[in-house]
């Protein structure tokens, strides 16, 4: 004979908390004593719509504030990662955009800096088009997000320079490995998905656009006598060298 | 990051402390990423640092400067006519979890809102199973004495309920 299920087991028992065993054990209890069935169903009146009530309330959050409040925070201190941290972590990034860049970065820190488009093709390679297709598109900002890189990176950027035949210009950011700021546009093509329009300080001279894959991205990437450009994406590699052309016929004038 | 904020709102039921929680887990996550163990789910371990950093820090802090907390009314804010029955119907679970102890309040937004599994939320909260179970039991016996849920009335078709 068993002896009756207590309040906790029963709750389990409706969270479907118990194995096998468990589950059967009180199954055979309740049909045994129906005052038990009872007890169950009286204890079942908190099932309330929790998930739902909660998921209201976190659209109300401040997430512009807090995003904000996120662009602030300094860069992380070098710390121990590992690829495998940070690829299993990417399988959790629900909670932030903005953290999940800045807890990437981190795990750049510890990459070899020799290559930097190899760090943006790792970073791409985990944009979806879920990324940025949510994120709101707002002029105002657009321009203040430009005017920043133009700060970090000696830049003149408009928007009207940066459009691209087909891609929706989602978000302009500083992302940062090392010191070295990284130029961040992102666009959102809507056949080939998530691109962007990366680019950093350099000196070591101007570079004719050369295609390569990595990630298995496509990549067309140029240099001035003050930057390095590249573009990325999943377009085919002659459309991302014809935004090149476009680009650079741009930024030049 | 909603998800964030909501968790310190349940805790401290005042807005600019979850604004405050959501800031300090975010620093201390990125000054503790190499502590993130691999396999392991990221959410899951912001939740565990914003718990901590509650405990710890700030409701330490504020029970010694004798706050008192908000009422669950000013955590939901209804603007217009916009879902007027989600709000309501939100309103309300969100008013009754809130009555509940601390302690139960958050063992039962982890495993009821957020989906852990007990053997998870005892991990986020650093405590045995068994107290997640009792917890939840007398949660529940708590949250079964209320009546149902009722919708709100609606003007053109009457009482929905």
């Amino acid at each position: 004979m068993n002896a009756t299920p207590s309040d906790e087991q029963l709750v389990a028992y409706l969270d479907n908390q118990l194995d096998t065993e468990q589950r059967e054990r009180i199954d055979s209890a309740i049909a045994a004593d129906p005052m038990l069935s009872l007890r169950l169903q009286w204890l079942d009146r908190s099932s309330l719509p929790f998930k739902d009530a909660y998921d209201e309330l976190a659209r109300q959050a401040p997430v512009a504030r807090l995003q904000a409040m996120l662009d602030t925070l300094p860069p992380p201190a070098r710390p121990a990662y590992s690829r495998r941290w940070f690829l299993a972590a990417a399988a959790g990034l629900v909670v932030s955009g903005v953290l999940a860049d800045r807890l990437f970065l981190g795990w750049l820190l510890t990459r070899e800096k020799d290559n930097w488009r190899e760090l943006v093709a790792d970073y791409m390679a985990l944009y979806v088009p879920q990324t940025l297709a949510h994120l709101p598109v707002d002029e105002t900002a657009r321009h203040a997000q430009l005017r920043i890189l133009d700060a970090r990176l000696g830049l003149d950027l408009a928007p009207a320079k940066l459009l691209l035949p087909g891609a929706e210009f989602k978000r302009a950011q500083i992302l940062e490995y090392d010191g070295v700021p990284i130029a961040q546009i992102t666009y959102l093509d809507p056949v080939h998905g998530p691109m962007a329009l990366c680019i950093i300080r350099s000196n070591s001279g101007r570079q004719a656009p050369t295609e390569e894959q990595r990630r298995g991205l496509n990549i067309v990437y140029w240099a001035d006598m003050e930057h390095a450009w590249m573009l990325i994406g999943r377009n085919p590699t002659s459309d991302l060298t014809e935004m090149a052309q476009l680009l650079r016929s741009r930024l030049s004038a | 990051m909603g998800r964030l904020w909501r968790y310190g709102l349940l805790l401290s039921r005042q807005r600019h402390v979850a604004d405050d929680l959501v800031q300090a887990t975010c620093v201390r996550a990125l000054e503790r990423a190499g502590q993130f163990v691999s396999g392991t789910r990221m959410d899951r371990w912001l939740l565990s640092i914003l718990h901590s950093i509650w405990l710890n820090e700030v409701r330490a802090r504020r029970v010694r400067l004798g706050q008192g907390t908000v009422d669950a009314d000013e955590a939901l804010s209804f603007d217009g006519e916009y879902a007027a029955q989600t709000h309501v119907l939100a309103a309300q679970v969100i008013r009754r979890v809130d009555a509940l102890p601390e302690a139960q309040r958050e063992t039962v937004f982890l495993a009821y809102v957020e989906g852990l599994s007990y053997r998870e939320v005892a991990e986020v909260l650093q405590v045995p199973i068994g107290t997640v179970m009792s917890r939840l039991a007398a949660a529940r016996t708590k949250l079964a004495e209320y009546p149902p849920l009722h919708a709100v009335r609606n003007p053109t078709n009457g009482e929905r309920r």
